[in-house]
């Protein structure tokens, strides 16, 4: 079982390219509807993904047996539902979403400091619809990501949507992302990065996680430390089949201290707002693979 | 800048920064591996080198720099060429 994010989303393009048809032709409901299909599917054969997500609600969370079936069968619903829901945000299809938004006035702090800035979020609930949204804050967002998502996927979902409306920053063996990412900070921009999983071969840290240790990548810490960045620890949960709840953690500034007692104290503040997020929102867990192993 | 004054000086910066055993570098010691780099951890170097000599650090002249010795033959190229400019 793997200890660590093995850097592959499942899923195939022609899967995409139905569902985008789909909600270009009929809208979000029949999307939702067709879902519901693909999520019996892999609620009944997806033995390795779903051994994990059961584990992690009957263990973790401790909920019984049928509950955690329940909440397992909600999981990969409530997935398939934010790749839709992302779909149709970043393509411009007409919907009917709606947001709450909880710590605006953090990040609108955050850009007024103008020392740039880093967000930590998690595949914890949907954070790429936040990021989406987080343009109205007038400034720019560059968000990070590991060169390993699936290419066909990644190409297919940038052609439906015309790209991003933010800046990527892909993490590459060529060592390109360096530039990219620390001209970003020094323009006083946003870097936008996921904290909690890793590749094999990243530096980690342990923090506590629900109940026990679990390993966190060092790197996004690391970058905060080097270049004394405000952080703040952002969210996006899908609370209705139309809402989102986002929230936005209180700035954190550098405190002034040495790296290893920064990045291991910033790590364990990230770890126990995902943790008090993970209990709110159970069912939007979307790690797939073994979090606690050693 | 003399080239001694260079070696002193990454080594002091980078023992301190990625909080390695200065015992453990030496010229012909790895680069990546005694300081433990991964893919972001490149970014902490070139913002030290940065701090310290006031020039970047390209990304792909990172592929050819394997050990100490080649670090600090690469720095100690571009002050110079820094201070003949």
């Amino acid at each position: 079982m793997a200890s660590s994010w093995e850097g592959k989303s499942r899923g195939t393009p022609l899967g995409y390219r139905i569902f985008v048809i789909v909600l270009r032709r009929f809208g979000v409901r029949p999307a939702y509807l067709l879902l519901r299909l693909v999520v019996i599917y892999y609620f009944l054969f997806s033995w390795k993904a779903s051994n994990i997500i059961f584990n992690y609600f009957h263990e973790r969370l401790q909920y019984n047996r049928w509950r955690s079936l329940g909440l397992m069968y909600r999981n990969y619903y409530r997935l398939g539902q934010t790749i839709i829901d992302k779909v149709v945000v970043m393509s411009g299809i007409p919907n009917r979403f709606s947001f709450d938004f909880d710590g605006e006035a953090s990040l609108r702090e955050m850009t007024r400091l103008q020392k740039g800035g880093l967000l930590l979020s998690a595949h914890l609930g949907n954070w790429e619809i936040a990021g989406f949204l987080l343009k109205r804050l007038g400034t720019t967002i560059n968000v990070v990501m590991y060169d390993g998502e699936h290419q066909q996927i990644k190409k297919y979902m940038e052609g439906v949507t015309g790209g991003r409306n933010m800046n990527v920053i892909i993490i590459k063996e060529d060592l390109s992302h360096i530039y990219a990412i620390s001209e970003a900070l020094d323009k006083n921009e946003l870097v936008c990065m996921h904290a909690d999983r890793f590749v094999e071969g990243n530096k980690t840290v342990e923090c506590d996680f629900l109940g026990s240790k679990a390993r966190f990548p060092a790197g996004p810490f690391i970058l905060a430390n080097t270049f004394k960045a405000p952080v703040s620890f952002v969210f996006a949960f899908k609370e209705t089949a139309t809402h989102y709840h986002l929230y936005a953690d209180p700035v954190l500034l550098h405190n002034g201290t040495s790296r290893d007692e920064y990045v291991l104290s910033t790590a364990a503040a990230f770890a126990k707002a995902m943790e008090q997020k993970a209990r709110q929102y159970p069912e939007q867990w979307f790690n797939y693979y073994d979090f606690w192993k050693a | 800048m003399k080239t001694e004054e260079i070696v002193n000086r990454i080594n002091s910066f980078l023992s301190e920064e990625f909080e390695v055993d200065p015992a453990k570098i030496s010229p012909e010691a790895q680069l990546k591996e005694t300081l433990d780099l991964d893919s972001l951890d490149y970014i902490d170097l070139v913002v030290v080198v940065e701090n310290n000599f006031g020039f970047k650090v390209k990304p792909e002249d990172f592929s050819s720099i394997a050990t100490f010795q080649d670090f600090y033959d690469y720095v100690a190229s571009r002050v110079n060429t820094k201070e003949l400019a």
